[in-house]
């Protein structure tokens, strides 16, 4: 990774979530030349689908049907103890899209109500 | 003296298992095939959960922590019962979301009760504005399961659950038991405004399956 690559990936790290909307930082990671983007559903406090499974450089977007804030947000934690992703908080209808390049399961909990959980495993 | 209040806890308990023993048939999920099954399952799940609550709290209150627990026990065997309601007529999913969050408002009633037995004001109110919060969530939980439950009214009936617990705790800190019975009767028959609401939608949302 260049050192330009890392400054760039720091400073997407420092910016509070939410700071592009629907969009959060990709996990580092190849990216694949057909990527794709897969619909999770927010909805009676259950991500759905999960597990979900999909390709380096595929998309997940969350959509929230609920009626009150939630987050997809990593269980992992990255340099600086942040999250390796985090929507931030999202209202009803709204969605929040994340890029994943790294293989592995990432589990993912909603910051407003742990006991809910979800995981992307990014095979290939 | 000694062996009368041993006497006394024991009755108590066996009238506590017995109670138990007779309700969780009647409550369990495979009982319930028809709307007026529901209203009954519900109506007497929620009346259960006030009584074992005010249970747990009035034992926790004398410093009684063996009958705490067993209270608390029964309480979360009749949380259980209501998440197998909840899954059989949404399915799995939801009863796995439901679980944890009932489960948390017991947890915020446990914090308002050993703060109260502190005397730790902050507590109390930490643990109320945490039981404020939780409505919010539980009726956004079950307006997404079902539509014709209409968040801010259910947020509004579990915040009337919580304030009319949290007096009930307050008299047996006080020792004042006719006003805990009366508070705990009042919060009992409260649920119903609930359960009766709950059971309605439900029906409503499936009248082929539960319209009987």
């Amino acid at each position: 990774m260049t050192t330009t690559r890392r400054s760039f990936l720091a400073f997407l790290a420092a910016l509070p979530a939410g700071t592009f909307a629907g969009r959060a930082r990709a996990c580092a990671g190849v990216v694949h030349a057909s990527a794709k983007v897969h619909e999770v559903d927010i909805r009676t406090f259950q991500f759905q689908p999960s597990p979900l499974t999909i390709a380096p450089g595929d998309t997940v977007r969350w959509t929230n049907r609920d009626g009150i804030e939630h987050s997809a947000t990593a269980v992992e934690t990255g340099s600086g103890g942040k999250p390796q992703f985090d929507t931030g908080l999202f209202g009803r209808g709204e969605s929040r899209e994340v890029t994943f390049t790294e293989s592995g399961h990432h589990d993912y909990f909603c910051t407003r109500h742990p006991s809910m959980k979800g995981t992307v495993v990014v095979e290939g | 003296m000694l062996n009368t209040i041993t006497i006394r806890r024991t009755v108590l308990g066996g009238i506590a298992a017995l109670t138990l023993a007779v309700t969780a048939p009647v409550a369990q999920a495979d009982h319930i095939k028809t709307g007026a099954d529901l209203r009954v399952a519900v109506n007497l799940l929620l009346a259960e959960h006030v009584n074992l609550a005010a249970a747990a709290t009035g034992w926790a209150m004398m410093g009684l922590n063996k009958n705490f627990e067993a209270a608390a026990g029964g309480l979360d065997a009749n949380t259980v019962d209501l998440a197998n309601a909840i899954g059989l007529v949404y399915g799995d999913g939801a009863k796995e979301a439901f679980l944890p969050l009932w489960r948390k408002h017991i947890g915020f009633f446990v914090d308002y009760t050993m703060a109260t037995i502190k005397q730790d004001k902050a507590g109390r109110e930490k643990a109320v504005a945490n039981l404020m919060d939780y409505a919010r969530d539980f009726g956004a939980f079950l307006n997404s399961a079902n539509p014709n439950l209409p968040a801010d009214a259910v947020e509004a009936l579990v915040k009337e659950h919580a304030v009319t617990v949290a007096a009930m705790v307050d008299a047996q800190a006080n020792q004042d038991w006719p006003k805990a019975y009366e508070l705990q009767r009042k919060a009992a028959a409260h649920m119903q405004m609930i359960s009766d609401a709950l059971a309605g939608a439900i029906v409503a949302q499936f009248p082929e399956r539960f319209g009987g």
